[in-house]
């Protein structure tokens, strides 16, 4: 009995491999850690000037929106869903790309509702690959 | 001759492995320690959804956290609560420092509009104007 305690009383446990298995952890985590990545909708705000930009008003789409999430395109109602459909449609007409499109959220409206709004008409803009013009406008009051 | 028979004795030689771990294991306290996770904390919000959502170079970013209370807006910028009116001094300065800036505006989904249109007319009167709309990329409308 004590004999036998005497000759198992160092064990070597295999050391090599540790390295290996930190390394792998090392690994594992530089890739299963994200680091946080921005994504957004990137839109370029008018400069403030004081000298008012004339447009000819046919080619201003207004795009409305009211605080249910309803849209309507020049006063038609539209299911935004459908809207990049509608807003391609439009582009692709004569004289489309001389077109500015104009959101116009009322006040109480969601954040949520002019931003699917708008990703609508970005897609549309990326579809017809034409050079975007979306503007954002003052809220309105609600009805 | 005697050169032959120490090459022979040589043959196998062993190569310490037992501070491998060690030196990995600094490795990983050293990227641990230096890597910076997240400088601000923000609002709690609910972030909209968006199909067309891009990258954004982070380089020249900065955050406005738009978020609600009530019909009240609350908007954060590096953490500190700010009333809507003093937007457009922060973002001079941080305009002055960084001419590239980029805004990204971290806005709750269900912020009433006339918040975020406010933040939007102190971004213009800070000539602020490139603005990134944080929103969550995704693949279909569900």
């Amino acid at each position: 009995m004590f004999k036998r305690k005497k000759q198992t009383g160092s064990p070597d446990i295999p050391t090599a491999s540790l390295g290996d298995i930190t390394f792998l952890m090392l690994i594992f985590f530089l890739v299963t850690s994200s680091f946080s990545t921005e994504m957004g909708l990137q839109i370029v705000l008018p400069e403030e000037s004081k000298e008012t930009i004339t447009m000819l008003s046919k080619n201003i789409v207004h795009v409305r929106i009211n605080k249910f999430g309803d849209v309507r395109v020049e006063d038609e109602p539209v299911d935004w869903m459908k809207l990049s459909d509608k807003a391609v449609e439009m582009l692709e007409k004569p004289n489309g790309d001389s077109l500015v499109f104009s959101i116009i959220p009322t006040r109480m409206a969601k954040y949520d509702y002019m931003i699917r709004v708008f990703d609508q008409l970005k897609i549309a803009y990326e579809k017809t690959q034409m050079k975007e013009k979306i503007s954002l406008s003052p809220a309105e009051d609600d009805e | 001759m005697r050169k032959h028979y120490q090459k022979l004795e040589q043959g196998s030689p062993q190569i310490q492995t037992s501070t491998t771990s060690d030196i990995v294991f600094l490795l990983l306290i050293f990227f641990m320690v230096t890597t910076v996770f997240r400088q601000e904390q923000g609002l709690r919000i609910d972030m909209p959804q968006a199909l067309s959502s891009k990258k954004v170079a982070t380089k020249h970013i900065s955050h406005v956290w738009v978020g609600y209370d009530g019909d009240r807006g609350v908007v954060s910028i590096d953490d500190r609560i700010v009333p809507i009116g003093s937007i457009r001094t922060i973002i001079e300065q941080k305009k002055r420092v960084d001419p590239n800036l980029i805004v990204s505006i971290m806005a709750d989904r269900n912020t009433p509009y006339s918040i975020s249109n406010d933040v939007f007319g102190q971004l213009i009167k800070a000539n602020a104007l490139h603005v990134s709309l944080s929103a969550k990329k995704i693949n279909e409308i569900k």
